[in-house]
């Protein structure tokens, strides 16, 4: 008997085609999306920690020190002097191959006597001591570089390499080629060279990036509490970069922001299956009840429903991780092209295809859908036997349960406010926030199609005579049905709506904080490898050139840095500005602008970004410890200022006080002020010639600038949109699916219609006007929803996940935008059953009775 | 009720298999990376010849100057090893080598503070005779930034923290020095006062000691032969007080081994009646003698040439090491002109040095008679060009 129900249930599927498959692409859609945002941050995440890996070897620490690293005295100190064996120099930097397409590589000075046990990459014992190590340690310019790099530059040995760094330019020799020989590493973006030839070509002489140490672990705390009393105070010592979090703590925000976004989707995939799974069982009422006589038990049907929700669930499943997998590819380009733009270098090699991320996806999917069955199959068990269960008693038991709808959904729509307004860190219990704001909102639909209806019923009437207003009423007399189609459209185009509004407010405040904070007329530096960090340095001589050009009003100078402190991640920024006006400053505890003014060019006084304060739960009046080259330094934050280029968040302070505190002489940028009346253009060609040839200036105008920070936001967001669209399209889906569904469902009713005389021009028109109506009431609804979760968005989860203040705006093209795709859908819903309804004969329509 | 649940159950369970496997293959597909050659860094590189100075003709020493570097010559050594004891009896065996490796005859001019032409390696092992242990340590550096070099005022040569020096306020007979040795390894450490009993010895023609027939294949050769020895040994947790006597060689050159020669044998050894034997032989292909001399050191520090139709060296005994490589491990060495007839054997049996370059660095304990006397010894036996 099982297998006659389960043919059944096979022939009912095969018999409807439309929403078969409709079910099954939108759960592979929702499933695919979350597990390519899944593997996005997966491959991203094994990326970083495979570059730490390969960076850092079997190092567990290094010392540190210095903006510009430190001088070899330190490893002389700690290997001659205190005997300490484990210990390797290394100097290392970003730097970019010119030739080609390839990018930014890290050069990788080594000393091979020191590497053993570190990294075996390039090591003494590799060579024959006669001459290749002669010519490695001794040759300007020999480097040595992994095959795959080789193999991207189509270069082989004895081919140069033009590179630049801080905007010099410099040739390196390939002299010999490597290939790891563990799988755990990723060489790709490496070059090495001995660590004389890295001080040579990086003009750094006796200073080094780092010294990489292995500590035991058992004396590792002694060891270190020893070293930092003898060495020099600005030796500061870190857990290496592939033990530390610190890197990938920089982008957990970013990354559980993606997972929550990519979730959406498969919300909606939910809504999706419970329509289709409502509808499959209200279609077979009929035959339920026979089944129910023959002797088939409730509980019975029960399973059978949700078996074919699990069908449907898994083969959407299997098509999602098919999709996800693909998608993973495109994704983890879009995510690490932000990685690279906010936070570090990254390339990323291969998409991890984990078992976790396809068994997450899996696992999501499946119970998605199992849980969106359950309640079609209660209802199903309860089928009484022999005999279907009126409609109408159904439609009657919503009407009168509409004022507890209501109150219910006040109370959990009200209920997501303590979560929203209480501190958390937690983003993923913010995002849960927004579930009971959905939540209630949906349960207010009924009333919202009832007064809607109401109000508009007149104007349709008059518009399109009986028809129209049939139509209208048919949207309330089926409410238990056209709710679902009404709710689930409302959320997709709400959310559509929201993430729009969030972003495009975002990029409205960046673009008037571009503005108000950017009042120099040209800016330049030397090209960096993070977009949002302008940490390459030149030297002071090129600032002072061009500040007696006599175009030249005035300059501001600035320093940004990273700062490593025990495994802590600093950005600092020294300035040395005109005047304080240009930039926005919260102080608090009454300090006037003049008091701040005074205090940021004498003393230890810092002021911090918005997103720092947030970030390290620091607020104005604290003071904060750092770790500086002349020892530890108490720093007093004495303001708070907006920035959005970082949400790592920075720290401004007077250049007199870096100086004070670092010996660090460089600039990384310049912001220019021309005279009146001069001629910007020409200023920039003359900066140009007074920066000189051996090296690579940008110079840009204040509008290229801006242009070019709102290029660098709009790709950082591409991925938003990306997630938006796809949210979008599963709710197309769904949409189609509902409605089509509730139109087929009354194919008996229509017949009764065609049957009392309706043309099927004249059903056409009532199916399409009422599938429009409701699109026109969910887009309605959505204008609310939608700017409640852009504001939320705005307000509270980038507030709690990045630290920014971003005023939340109304934006009218989204609105526009969310009603037309919402008519749109739900009329093109409506055209596909109108004509299949239109074309049945009445008779056949009416025979299933 | 009971087949649904079942079917259900049997279609979830056979479902996640299938995908499961779909998942495993999909996984393995992604770890396929391509299987890695190492392509030999040498391989990718050239040797060079170089234009370093060669040891033609004696020349005349001058210290402390020649206690310190030559840097135009391609190698060079400063070579200690010794024979201890402490007051409980416990005999230990020691060397400490730094070497000084040219990379090129050619002078680097980078700005960097840590370019050079000059590597520096130290070897570093110790017999723990009486338990029968054996420990060695290397440490290599380059020449530059001070993190090893050599340097005549004060007199100091080292590889990072393992130091030859005299004391830096030293005004002494630098024909006569006191040095200081100190070396550290992970678990055994060394640190010893010592002080010339005996003149320097100038090996070959006044010091110019050829190593073979071939002109200039020749090194710059001094040592004293027999210095007395004071100071600590630490082995694990365990610090012994120790005494006895070393034997210091110096040696610098651009000499390589003539074709054919794959080796040699060296010995130092130190008699209970005050005389000391410096002796070796280069060896062939096929393990035949190719060249040898040495030096017979009298009492009061005289020396004189030993020829190798002097000696009869003959291999008694064989030590095998884990890989299969065969060691000499006991010798006779007869001298009819000399009057001596010994048998040396190695203290303890594995005393080799399993670092880049291989080699057998051991204490040696000698029984024999000499002048018809009975006497006893102790030494130091180089065999290098067994394990190629």
């Amino acid at each position: 008997m099982g297998f006659t129900v389960n043919l059944s249930s096979l022939r009912y599927y095969l018999k409807n085609p439309m929403q078969l498959i409709l079910s099954i692409v939108g759960v592979a859609l929702g499933v695919g999306v979350v597990v390519s945002i899944d593997l996005a941050n997966e491959s991203a995440y094994e990326a970083f920690k495979l570059s730490m890996r390969s960076v850092s070897g079997n190092a567990t620490h290094y010392i540190s020190g210095g903006p510009n690293g430190f001088s070899d005295s330190v490893y002389r100190q700690l290997k001659v002097d205190m005997g300490f064996r484990k210990a390797a120099p290394v100097v290392e930097k970003f730097i970019r191959i010119k030739d080609g397409k390839f990018g930014v590589v890290t050069l990788m000075g080594i000393d091979p006597f020191a590497e053993q046990g570190f990294r075996n990459y390039v090591n003494a014992d590799d060579f024959n001591f006669g001459g290749a190590l002669g010519d490695f340690i001794m040759s300007e310019n020999a480097v040595i570089i992994p095959k795959d790099l080789a193999n991207e530059l189509n270069k082989s040995i004895g081919d140069t390499i033009i590179a630049e760094s801080d905007g010099k330019i410099f040739t390196m020799s390939i002299a010999g080629i490597i290939e790891p020989d563990e799988n755990s590493i990723d060489l790709k973006n490496f070059v090495f060279t001995d660590i004389s030839t890295a001080q040579h070509l990086l003009g750094m002489g006796d200073m080094i990036s780092r010294i990489d140490l292995m500590l035991p672990e058992e004396y590792e705390k002694q060891i270190i509490y020893e070293l930092k009393q003898k060495l020099p105070d600005y030796a500061n010592i870190n857990p290496s970069a592939a033990r530390s979090k610190a890197g990938s703590g920089m982008t957990e925000s970013f990354r559980i922001n993606l997972a929550a976004m990519s979730l959406l989707a498969l919300i909606v995939g939910i809504f999706l299956i419970y329509n289709t799974m409502t509808f499959a069982v209200v279609r077979r009422r009929r035959y339920i009840g026979l089944l129910r006589s023959l002797g088939v038990t409730g509980n019975e049907i029960y399973f059978l429903v949700l078996r074919e929700a699990f069908i449907i669930g898994l083969i959407g499943t299997f098509l999602g991780i098919v999709i996800g997998i693909q998608l993973g590819y495109f994704m983890t380009n879009l995510v690490t092209k932000v990685i690279n733009d906010m936070y570090f270098v990254l390339q990323v090699q291969t998409v991890e295809v984990s078992s976790l991320s396809l068994l997450k996806g899996m696992v999501l999917g499946l119970a998605a859908t199992v849980i969106a069955a359950l309640k079609p199959a209660h209802e199903a068990g309860k089928v009484p036997a022999g005999m279907a269960l009126v409609r109408s008693s159904q439609e009657k038991k919503l009407k009168s349960q509409i004022s507890k709808f209501n109150i219910f959904g006040i109370i959990i729509f009200l209920s997501a406010l303590p979560i929203l307004i209480v501190e958390t860190d937690s983003i993923y219990l913010t995002y849960l926030g927004v579930v009971p704001v959905i939540l209630g909102f949906s349960l207010l639909i009924p009333q919202f199609i009832i007064v809607i209806v109401a109000i508009i019923k007149p104007v349709v009437s008059k518009l399109f005579g009986t028809i129209g207003s049939m139509a209208a009423r048919s949207i309330v007399t089926q409410l238990s049905r056209t709710t679902i189609a009404v709710a689930a459209l409302c959320v997709a185009v709400s959310a559509a709506i929201g993430i729009g509004t969030m972003v495009k407010s975002f990029r409205n405040t960046v673009d008037d904080w571009l503005h108000f904070r950017l009042k120099a007329d040209i800016y330049a530096s030397v090209p960096t490898n993070v977009s949002r960090f302008n940490d390459g340095t030149f030297s002071r001589d090129i600032a002072a050139r061009i500040l007696e050009l006599d175009e030249v009003r005035a300059m501001n100078l600035y320093r940004e840095y990273q700062l490593n402190d025990g495994g802590r991640i600093y950005h600092l920024l020294a300035a040395q500005v005109q005047s304080f006006e240009h930039e926005q400053f919260k102080t608090e505890g009454g300090i006037s602008m003049d008091e701040l003014w005074d205090k940021f060019q004498n003393e230890n006084s810092i002021i911090m970004s918005e997103s720092f304060a947030f970030k390290n739960k620091v607020e104005v009046g604290d003071t904060l410890s750092l770790v500086t080259d002349k020892g530890r330094v108490t720093f007093n934050i004495d303001g708070l200022y907006y920035d959005y280029s970082s949400d790592i968040g920075l720290l401004m302070l007077g250049m007199n006080t870096y100086l004070k505190h670092f010996d660090d002489e460089m600039l990384s940028g310049i912001a220019v002020f021309a005279k009146e009346g001069v001629n910007i253009d020409s200023l920039e060609r003359k900066i140009k010639i007074a920066a000189g040839d051996d090296i690579e200036f940008l110079i840009r105008s204040n509008k290229r600038l801006i242009d070019g920070s709102i290029e660098i936001f709009d790709r950082t967001f591409i991925i938003t949109n990306v997630l938006q669209l796809l949210a979008i399209s599963v709710a197309f889906i769904g949409i189609l699916s509902a409605l089509m569904a509730l139109q087929l469902e009354r194919a008996r009713e229509f017949g009764v219609l065609r049957s009392i005389g309706m043309t099927p021009a004249q059903l056409r028109k009532l199916v399409i006007l009422q599938t429009g109506i409701m699109g026109f009431i969910a887009a309605i609804a959505a204008l609310p929803l939608g700017n409640i979760l852009a504001y939320i968005l705005v307000t509270v989860v980038n507030k709690r996940s990045f630290g920014w203040t971003v005023n939340f705006e109304f934006i009218p093209e989204y609105m526009l935008q969310g009603f037309v795709v919402s008519i749109l859908a739900s009329v093109l819903a409506g055209i596909y059953p109108a004509i299949k309804l239109s074309q049945s004969s009445p008779a056949n329509s009416l025979r299933e009775e | 009720m009971k087949r649904y649940l079942m079917s259900t159950g049997a279609l979830i369970i056979f479902v996640t298999i299938v995908i499961l496997f779909l998942i495993y293959g999909i996984q393995r597909d992604s770890e396929l990376i391509p299987s890695y050659n190492t392509v030999s860094v040498s391989d990718a590189m050239n040797a060079n010849e170089g234009n370093y100075a060669k040891a033609l003709e004696p020349r005349k020493f001058v210290f402390p100057e020649d206690h310190s570097s030559h840097d135009d010559f391609k190698i060079e050594w400063w070579y200690f090893t010794g024979n201890l004891s402490d007051e409980n009896g416990n005999r230990f065996g020691y060397q400490f080598t730094i070497f000084r490796n040219a990379l090129s005859s050619d002078s680097v001019s980078k700005q960097s503070s840590m370019s050079t032409n000059q590597l520096y390696l130290a070897h570093f092992a110790l017999t723990d005779v009486s338990n029968g242990k054996f420990y060695y340590a290397d440490k290599y550096s380059r020449g530059a930034a001070n993190m090893a070099g050599a340097s005549v005022w004060p007199l100091k040569i080292h590889v990072e923290d393992w130091t030859i020096s005299t004391n830096e306020d030293y005004d002494g007979d630098y024909l006569m020095p006191e040095f200081k040795i100190k070396a550290e390894a992970d678990d055994f450490a060394i640190e010893f006062d010592v002080v010339p009993l005996k003149s320097i010895v100038k090996h070959g023609i006044n010091g110019l000691s050829a190593k073979s027939n071939t002109p200039g294949n020749a090194s710059y050769y001094y040592s004293y032969t027999r210095m007395d020895t004071r100071g600590k040994i630490k082995i694990g947790e365990k610090n012994f007080s120790v005494s006895g006597n070393s034997w210091m060689d110096r040696e610098w050159s651009t000499s390589a081994l003539d074709s054919g020669q794959v080796g040699w044998d060296w010995f130092s050894l130190q008699l209970d009646n005050e005389h000391e034997i410096m002796f070796f032989m280069l060896r062939n292909q096929d393990d035949s003698f190719n060249f040898g001399k040495g030096t017979m050191v009298y009492p009061d520090g005289k020396h004189e040439f030993i020829s190798p139709e002097d000696i009869d060296l003959k291999v008694s005994k064989h030590w095998t090491n884990k890989d299969g490589h065969q060691y000499p491990s006991a010798w006779t060495m007869k001298s009819i002109k000399f009057d001596f007839d010994l048998n040396i054997e190695t203290q303890v049996p594995d005393q080799e040095l399993k670092l880049i370059i291989r080699y057998y660095e051991g204490s040696v304990s000698i029984n024999g008679t000499h002048k018809g006397q009975k006497l006893k010894g102790y030494g130091y036996a180089e065999l290098t060009g067994y394990t190629n």
